[in-house]
């Protein structure tokens, strides 16, 4: 045990071990510059630097391969590489901790950003004036929601993330009396009526919509402005029996039904949901602009929050730059549409959210320490010393 | 520093357990419970609920469609559709779709329209050119009027009036497209018809309803107004076609003491058990336009007890008329032929404000027979609100 920790404390503090990171870090950042062309901003950064390798189609397999390290293994690798290095090769003093706070505001920011990039979610509401919101939604992420809606009072939601959609394996839980099998899955798919297609393929669906209803594939987006919308073609497979292929797709807004064993449950695809324990009002919206024009000055919401157990009941203003922070989440004023009767708030729940904050104000006064020391060394020097008088 | 060879080994260890550990993280199932949602779309009947729960008034869309357009069965994806035929006898097609998401950019809808007119698509500097602005109480509509600029063999020029609107997450599409002239005429009905689109906002509020009452007749502030339920539950017309349920208000009705109120899961306004067991089944359900008509009507229910399908000349022995409060209602009863088809389907069907109301009895032939005393009673109660 102790020689493993020798020995990863030697490997940690190889200098071959940084210059071979830096150079990975500068091919990964040259490939994904080149590759923004054909992904996008987000898709760059989600395939190369939030990720821990980076997959190729292996041909002819079918299967993926990685072929390079991805951002937050380099990044796993360099943070204890520079870590030990500074604590084995910088020795300690007084003079010297300007330059260890800011490093370690440095090496907390690099933490932070990590810890932000993998628990940080982006959601959005989409609140009309007048009505109610429970839930945020996310920007990219789809879910296969399965309702248990037998209940007259409540809910019982199973939410499949989309990825098990893409494997091939039947999809059991306990809450669900049928189990899903994947038949197939677009990331991104345009529905068009069948009755309006020349000649459209054999539908995939034997059930709900989807015989109606002809599937066109479309490459995927990654442009800010535009969004995917995936399709997938499940099966639901009871003990006894199929009970039928249906077609989800996020452009159908409203779910099937379907009833077995007495209960009537509903499926959807839809964005993948954050249930809130509390609910927000859309009491007013404001949209000011400047004189004579229409550039924004502020719009603001006026907001309802009710908390589930009663502790909350008070009315909120969200405008831009001043954001509600409630219950793990902070809701920034983000837009507004429908000739502002809908208002649009991003929803960011970060539990590190504070971590910045922290690395900023480390490096602040790290900065103003070595400064500092720096300074009053200047100052002793050019202080005029006690000139010796030759004795007569 | 040199780094010793067996430190590689070690790190080289470590890292492949740590990849292995964070690459098998997939996404997880996630299971929660939800108080009931409101829907655009979809409202569950005050008859089919329990009284005193939480009743979350949905924003529902309602139109008022112009006298001239003729409400047509709303297939696929469809949630309203409605002809206007010219003297001529030609047709223009009305739709009203709704997506969630954005539904794509202006210019992406634009252009898609001007494909679907073998139009070749613009750019976003002659957008301003192509959209306009109407401004609703619904919202602000982009609307776009295309014309093809060559007709297909024999037929006259195609046209495009589109519309669309953003609302709550989701994107609302109405089209008129048939040839140009026919479309030409109905454009101030068509712009008249976006006008009249309103999204019914009602805050959740507390439903006092009345225990255990058989009706969904209750007082207008209570009552949860029309189920425009689009849910696909599957087929129920002959070639596999969908239904949309309707949009409009509710008509109102008591149901006999002896029914019980079951979940009105799916499409249904109102459903109800009868007879020993329950096994009686009584639907109220609601779609836009005639749903086929008479005939095929009766076919759909001859087909689900097992009876052959019968000629026009044949249906007046199944079918009878019978008017209440003002509604005229077609009557169907599939009757019993052998004790090879032991069901027996009572249904009536009520035109109402451009939908098909259909009240439907279903359960074994004796249990039918017994009931239909309670069945007309049920139907006479039935009235507009």
């Amino acid at each position: 045990m102790k020689d493993l920790g020798k020995h990863l404390l030697g490997f940690f503090n190889s200098l071959r071990l940084t210059v071979v990171l830096l150079i990975l870090s500068i091919l990964l950042i040259f490939a994904a510059t080149l590759d923004q062309v054909h992904l996008g901003i987000w898709g760059v950064q989600e395939k190369y630097f939030r990720s821990f390798l980076i997959y190729a189609p292996f041909r002819g397999t079918g299967l993926s391969i990685p072929i390079f390290p991805g951002g937050y293994l380099l990044a796993v690798l360099l943070l204890p590489n520079l870590v030990v290095a500074h604590f084995l090769r910088f020795r300690w003093s007084i003079k010297k901790s300007g330059i260890w706070l800011t490093h370690l505001g440095l090496i907390l920011l690099l933490v932070g950003q990590g810890l932000s990039g993998m628990l940080q979610k982006d959601n959005q509401v989409r609140i009309d004036v007048g009505s109610s919101r429970r839930y945020s939604e996310s920007f990219r992420e789809t879910e296969l929601a399965v309702i248990d809606v037998s209940n007259p009072d409540y809910d019982d939601v199973v939410a499949i993330p989309v990825a098990l959609l893409q494997g091939k394996g039947q999809i059991q839980h306990p809450k669900l009396p049928f189990s899903i099998r994947p038949v197939a899955y677009y990331p991104n798919a345009q529905m068009r009526a069948r009755s309006q297609m020349p000649s459209p393929l054999p539908s995939l669906a034997t059930a709900g919509v989807g015989p109606e209803v002809a599937v066109e594939p479309a490459p995927v987006t990654y442009k800010t402005d535009e969004a995917n919308f995936p399709a997938a073609y499940v099966e639901l497979v009871a003990p006894e029996a199929s009970l039928g292929t249906y077609l989800v797709s996020t452009m159908m807004v409203e779910p099937q039904a379907i009833t077995y064993q007495g209960k009537t449950w509903h499926i959807v695809l839809r964005a993948e949901r954050d249930y809130f324990p509390f609910s927000l009002t859309l009491k007013k919206f404001t949209h000011d602009i400047y004189p004579g024009t229409d550039i924004p000055k502020d719009f603001a919401s006026t907001i309802q929050l009710k908390s589930d157990d009663g502790r909350d009941d008070r009315e909120v203003r969200i405008f831009m730059n001043n954001p509600l922070r409630y219950g793990g989440r902070a809701f920034y004023q983000a837009g507004y549409s429908n000739n502002d009767r809908t208002s649009v708030l991003q929803v960011v729940s970060n539990p590190s959210w504070l971590v910045p904050y922290i690395s900023c104000a480390l490096i602040a006064l790290g900065l103003a320490i070595e400064f500092g020391v720096h300074l009053i060394g200047f100052f002793r020097r050019r202080s005029p010393k006690p000139s010796k008088i030759p004795n007569p | 520093m040199t780094l010793p060879e067996s430190s590689f080994r070690y790190g080289t260890a470590v890292l492949a357990a740590t990849l292995l550990l964070v690459g098998c993280r997939q996404g997880e199932v996630r299971t929660y419970r939800t108080a009931k949602e409101p829907s655009d779309l979809f409202i569950v009947p005050r008859a089919a609920k329990p009284a005193d729960v939480q009743a979350v008034a949905p924003a529902a869309a309602e139109w008022q469609v112009p006298a001239n357009w003729s409400p047509q069965k709303a297939t696929g994806m469809r949630l309203a559709s409605f002809a206007f035929t010219d003297p001529t006898g030609a047709v223009a097609d009305i739709s009203v779709i709704t997506f969630g998401g954005s539904g794509g950019d202006e210019l992406a809808n634009i252009n898609r329209w001007r494909g679907q007119l073998s139009l070749a698509p613009i750019g976003a500097g002659d957008l301003p050119t192509q959209v306009e602005a109407l401004s609703a109480q619904a919202g602000d509509f982009s609307v776009t009027d295309l014309v093809a600029e060559k007709a297909e063999q024999g037929k006259p020029l195609s046209r495009i009036l589109g519309a669309w609107l953003r609302r709550g997450g989701k994107v609302w599409f109405f089209k008129a497209m048939g040839p140009k002239d026919v479309v030409g005429s109905q454009k101030d009905a068509f712009l008249t018809f976006l006008k009249s689109v309103r999204f019914a906002e009602a805050a959740a509020h507390e439903s006092r309803g009345t225990a255990g009452a058989n009706t969904n007749d209750l007082p207008k502030a209570n009552s949860a107004g029309p189920d425009l339920s689009s849910l696909p539950t599957g087929s129920t017309l002959p070639g596999g076609a969908e239904l949309k349920a309707a949009s409009g208000s509710s008509l109102r009705w008591t149901a006999p003491g002896d029914w019980t109120i079951k979940a009105a899961g799916s499409m249904r306004k109102g459903s109800y058990s009868f007879g020993p067991g329950g096994v009686g089944d009584v639907s109220i359900t609601a779609f836009p336009g005639d749903v086929g008509g008479p005939l095929a009507n009766v076919n759909r229910w001859l087909g689900q007890v097992g009876l052959s399908s019968i000629e026009e000349g044949d249906l007046s022995q199944y079918t009878s008329h019978m008017e209440a409060n003002g509604l005229e209602f077609f009557l169907a009863d599939t009757g019993s032929k052998d004790a090879l088809h032991p069901q027996r389907i009572m249904a009536a069907v009520v035109f109402w404000q451009g939908n098909s109301w259909f009240f439907k009895m279903t359960g074994p032939t004796e249990l039918v027979a017994g009931a239909k005393p309670a069945f007309l009673e049920f139907l006479r109660s039935v009235k507009a609100p």
